[in-house]
């Protein structure tokens, strides 16, 4: 099991109430599952996501990943364990604005502590699989919002993480550029990788084959599915 | 993690680009830098051309040499209204009292006394140069070294009878009279004509400064030149380094009772030896450095607190860079480094501004003064150390901020 999550909660005290972020969510993906987070906007997915990047600790609960109690780890394990074992993609793409997409894609292989040369070589290759090799010295804005998203994405995959977690992958591109990216999802998860996206969009949904809608900090439907053809 | 070369181009890249970005408010920030290493470079390098040029010129005049003159200039640096006081009431000096000196004081080999006036016009034929002309009876040769290329000194019989001759320095010859024959030839002094009785030998530069144009004549024909109210200058060599001490005492005492003095009164006239007048120069050097160290540590604290400002504003601006370099697993100590060298790298650019107007100004000083042009290098290391450490410490605080940033906060921020 790659993910085993029990109990997981996270809890804001907002003056005299508390606001359940998440309250009490339990979830196992395994190796090369393609999973969709959804729910209402609130309902705690980019909360739940955090968690499961371990970009955020929850306030209750037990999350093993990838055979690791990640539960209170300091904060430098935690980035240790995202350079390895998680890529994000994020809905405002995040790429540096001055480095150039091969840069941005080296970035975590520097924190990675690899040498010059070997992160020339992952960069360029994470760059050829999300088809952008000929864009490597362009900067953020001088690329389209489908390609700069290609480029975040070149930067998840590059240090082999075991999971890659996109948080609204399509929200801010077009719907050409939309499908553009769920293709190269759908080959990434061909080639082994295991995906989280989370979405509103039903149609980027279906292009996984496992649901899980949170309400109000819940998991209230998770099932399996054949993926709807695109 | 310590910070690698790469982080460190990294955040000399960024710097840089911050730098280029906002000229104004880069200008600004550095400020502080650039005034306070521009005072150490300019300072440093003045003190260090004075500090040659002590030791060469004035330390050459001969370790057993001292000097007696109606006002001891240097007092100007320690006391000025004393000084002033002194210029304007102490007794002129005279030959006589030379002669008196001679003939009184037990540990002086030499007595020497000497007027001089600087740039006078000195011309021969339809030539003409602006010399030092000094006037010296028969004993400047025997306290200061003049050795001569050709003909004979000014002498004694030449001093008793206000002869109107002249010794000429080499490049006063060479501008004048070369190639002609010196001996014989004559020059033009204000509306006097003296006979060229001999010429010194070259003695070269000393730090950029021809010590070959002067013109020597009588005591007594210079009073006629120039007038009679000059203060004369009195040299006197000890008979040995160990009376130089001794000597200066016995000078002070004979001097005192010429002039009258009572036993509470203070002199009236200024012994020193180039000894003395180096130590002075040191204790001088000693209180401005003091100075500098003060006016330095204050700029830059200001520069500092400065800095720490902007790297804050740089820190808040780029929030979400920071959250995102930690979702990609930068640990903290990457980010602290990273702003560190950004810090110091905007710190040392002010430092290199500094150093660059402060050796513009010492070298336009030495352009236009007597002073050599004296690069220190152990203070281009020192200001190069002490920016890097002031952005490094000032960065801290900033830097540990970024640091400890809450990956999600930070990357939920606009
Ligand atoms: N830092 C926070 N402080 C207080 N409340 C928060 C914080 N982050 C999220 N929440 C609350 O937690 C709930 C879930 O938020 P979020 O995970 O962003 O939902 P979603 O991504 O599904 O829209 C929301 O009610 C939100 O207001
Ligand atoms: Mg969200």
């Amino acid at each position: 099991m790659l993910i085993e999550m029990r109990g997981i909660a996270k809890r804001y005290q907002m003056g005299s109430h508390v606001v359940n972020a998440l309250d009490g969510v339990d979830l196992d993906v395994d190796r090369n599952e393609y999973l969709a987070l959804m729910g209402p906007s609130g309902s705690g997915k980019t909360t739940f996501m955090n968690i499961i990047g371990c970009l955020d600790s929850p306030t209750e609960g037990r999350y093993v990943l990838n055979g690791e109690d990640v539960t209170s780890m300091s904060d430098d394990t935690l980035a240790h364990i995202r350079n390895k074992e998680i890529g994000f993609v994020f809905q405002t793409f995040n790429l540096l604005p001055r480095a150039s997409a091969f840069q941005n894609v080296e970035l975590p292989l520097i924190y990675a502590g690899l040498d010059a040369g070997t992160r020339r070589e992952r960069a360029a290759a994470a760059l050829e699989a999300v088809g952008l090799q000929d864009r490597a010295h362009h900067k953020p804005n001088e690329l389209s919002g489908g390609q700069r998203q290609r480029v975040a994405i070149a930067r998840a995959l590059v240090n082999r993480p075991s999971i890659i977690l996109a948080d609204e992958p399509t929200g801010n591109l077009d719907s050409k550029s939309g499908a553009e990216i769920m293709k190269l999802f759908e080959e990434l998860h061909a080639r082994g990788n295991t995906l989280i996206v989370v979405t509103h969009d039903d149609a980027v949904a279906a292009h996984a084959r496992r649901e899980v809608r949170l309400r109000d900090g819940r998991i209230e439907v998770d099932r399996r599915r054949d993926p709807i053809p695109a | 993690m310590r910070p690698t070369l790469r982080v460190v181009l990294e955040g000399v890249r960024i710097a840089y680009h911050a730098l280029s970005a906002n000229k104004l408010r880069t200008f600004l920030t550095l400020l502080g830098n650039i005034v306070g290493i521009m005072s150490v470079i300019a300072v440093v390098s003045l003190l260090g051309g004075i500090d040659l040029y002590m030791r060469t010129e004035v330390a050459s005049e001969g370790s057993n040499l001292f000097t007696i003159r109606r006002v001891d200039f240097f007092q100007a640096i320690e006391d000025f209204e004393k000084f002033v006081d002194k210029v304007l009431h102490n007794p002129q000096l005279t030959r006589a009292d030379a002669v008196a000196l001679r003939e009184s004081l037990q540990h002086a080999r030499y007595v020497s006394a000497r007027a001089a006036q600087d740039a006078v016009k000195v011309s021969a034929l339809s030539k003409s140069v602006e010399v030092e002309v000094a006037g010296c009876d028969a004993y400047y040769p025997f306290v200061n070294e003049i050795p001569l290329a050709e003909g004979r000194h000014v002498t004694e019989v030449d001093d008793r009878e206000n002869a109107q001759v002249a010794l000429v320095g080499w490049d006063v010859y060479q501008a004048l009279l070369a190639p002609r024959d010196a001996s014989g030839a004559v020059i033009r002094i204000g509306n006097r004509h003296f006979r060229v009785v001999g010429v010194a030998a070259q003695r070269g530069k000393v730090l950029g400064q021809s010590r070959d144009r002067f013109v020597i004549v009588p005591l007594g024909a210079f009073r006629k030149l120039f007038g009679p109210n000059e203060s004369v200058q009195i040299q006197i060599v000890a008979d040995d380094i160990r009376n130089l001490d001794a000597a200066m005492e016995e000078a002070t005492v004979a001097m005192r009772i010429r002039h009258g003095l009572g036993p509470r009164a203070e002199n009236d006239f200024a012994v020193s030896s180039s000894e003395q007048l180096i130590n002075l120069w040191k204790s001088v050097s000693r209180g401005v450095m003091t100075a500098l160290v003060a006016l330095v540590s204050v700029s830059m604290l200001v520069g500092g607190i400065v800095l720490m400002n902007t790297m804050v504003v740089s820190v808040t601006e780029r929030t979400r860079e920071v959250g995102l370099r930690k979702a990609v697993g930068a640990p903290q100590g990457a980010i602290m480094w990273q702003f560190l060298v950004e810090s110091a790298t905007l710190s040392v650019f002010g430092g290199v501004a500094g150093m660059a107007i402060g050796f513009s100004i010492a070298a336009i000083v030495s352009a236009l003064s007597v002073l050599p042009y004296v690069v220190n290098a152990a203070v281009v290391g020192v200001a190069l150390a002490v920016t890097i450490a002031l952005g490094l410490v000032f960065g801290t605080y900033p830097a540990l901020r970024a640091a400890r940033l809450d990956p999600v906060e930070a990357l939920r921020s606009e």
